[in-house]
């Protein structure tokens, strides 16, 4: 560590602001250096001085005298303390509890409201317009109002060859195994 | 804080004036002391150390007991300093434009900013006192002079700085340093100037 690191950390080093590894490693350093001891005999003569100077002076300041006391005091005394700027009161613990429970059962009818609308539009099968049925091939046995059947089978027709292919499915559209 | 602080704070929302009385009794002197520093001028430190006081009472219901009383007040008056300098500095701005304006310069007699310049801008209250810590204080930059004040002559902590002035402890650490060495170099300057002057003659 070179004199001018130390020079500048000097300032705090002696009312003992640094931390504890700069102390350490300064400490260290004034050791084997007269040049830095010297430099901190200088600033630390140089704060007692002015610090003495500031107690001298002080001692020579004037008090506030008492007709100055005394009329600032009456001063205060026509004052209001707290009455301007006051934050508002506190809610009373009753009614507090009143507003949690509300926000709660409003929180609560929201989710349920979400819950139902979002339901409605998941738990609803698609169904198959008349085409489309015809389409893929749900047997007329199959079709139960407002449910999927227990088997779709699905047939696929290619019109320039007559080739068709069947797939037979479960209601959860797994197949069972393929035919023809 | 101590608990008969804390009492005196209740008794004094409670509507004792008394009790603020007594709760500012005890700390007047140091408050005027900090508020000469902060200006450097006794009539202005007096109206600063006043106002802080009222204010303290009109806003104790603010007053948070876990500070400390006298950083609260500490606080108050740091904010009273830095806004009656900025009035000042503004104040003198708007004076220099007027006299630019009319063709005359009301500092003529000054020579820059400098010791000198300190004994004119003095006022006769003060010029009674001896001024050599002022001198000394008036060579520092604004947040210097208000944090060597508040570690150095006050006695505050690193934090307690920092609380007061609202800043951080690493500007605190920053502007303290900076302030020592200028106060180092200054004193050392003088005192080398004038020994060598002494050998001179």
């Amino acid at each position: 560590m070179n004199c001018k690191r130390v020079r500048a950390k000097l300032a705090l080093y002696i009312s003992d602001d640094l931390s504890r590894r700069w102390q350490a490693k300064i400490d260290a350093h004034l050791k084997g250096c007269p040049d830095c001891q010297l430099e901190l005999k200088n600033l630390k003569e140089a704060l007692v001085g002015i610090k003495e100077a500031d107690r001298a002076e002080s001692r020579s300041l004037p008090d506030w005298g008492r007709t100055r006391w005394d009329e600032l005091m009456k001063e205060i005394s026509r004052t209001e303390t707290g009455r301007k700027g006051r934050p508002a009161p506190p809610v009373e613990p009753r009614k507090r509890l009143a507003y949690r429970l509300a926000a709660a059962a409003g929180l609560f009818i929201l989710v349920l409201a979400g819950y139902f609308m979002i339901g409605e539009f998941r738990l609803r099968p698609s169904r198959p317009q008349a085409a489309e049925k015809e389409a893929i091939g749900i047997p007329e046995g199959s079709r139960q109002s407002g449910s999927l059947p227990e088997r779709i089978e699905m047939v696929f027709r290619l019109p320039e060859s007559g080739v068709q292919v069947v797939w037979i499915l479960d209601r959860n559209f797994n197949p069972e195994g393929v035919k023809k | 804080m101590d608990e008969k602080e804390k009492e005196l704070v209740r008794r004094a929302l409670a509507g004792e004036n008394s009790a603020f009385e007594e709760l500012a009794l005890s700390y007047r002197q140091s408050l005027l002391h900090l508020a000469y520093r902060m200006t450097g001028n006794m009539e202005e430190a007096m109206d600063i150390a006043q106002e802080t006081l009222l204010r303290s009472f009109k806003y104790l219901h603010r007053f948070n007991p876990e500070r400390g009383f006298r950083n609260w007040l500490f606080q108050i008056a740091a904010n009273q300093c830095r806004d009656f300098g900025r009035r000042k500095e503004a104040e003198k701005r708007y004076r220099q434009k007027i006299s630019g304006l009319n063709g005359q310069e009301i500092n003529a007699g000054n020579n820059g900013p400098g010791i000198k310049a300190v004994f004119h801008e003095a006022s006769p209250a003060t010029s009674d006192l001896k001024l050599d810590v002022n001198r000394y204080l008036n060579r520092l930059g604004p947040k210097e002079r208000r944090v060597f004040i508040l570690r150095d002559l006050e006695g505050l902590s690193i934090g307690e700085t920092a609380g007061v002035l609202g800043i951080s402890s690493i500007s605190v650490r920053v502007n303290l340093s900076s302030a020592r060495k200028k106060i180092k170099q200054l004193i050392l300057g003088l005192e080398e100037g004038a020994s060598g002057r002494g050998e001179a003659k």
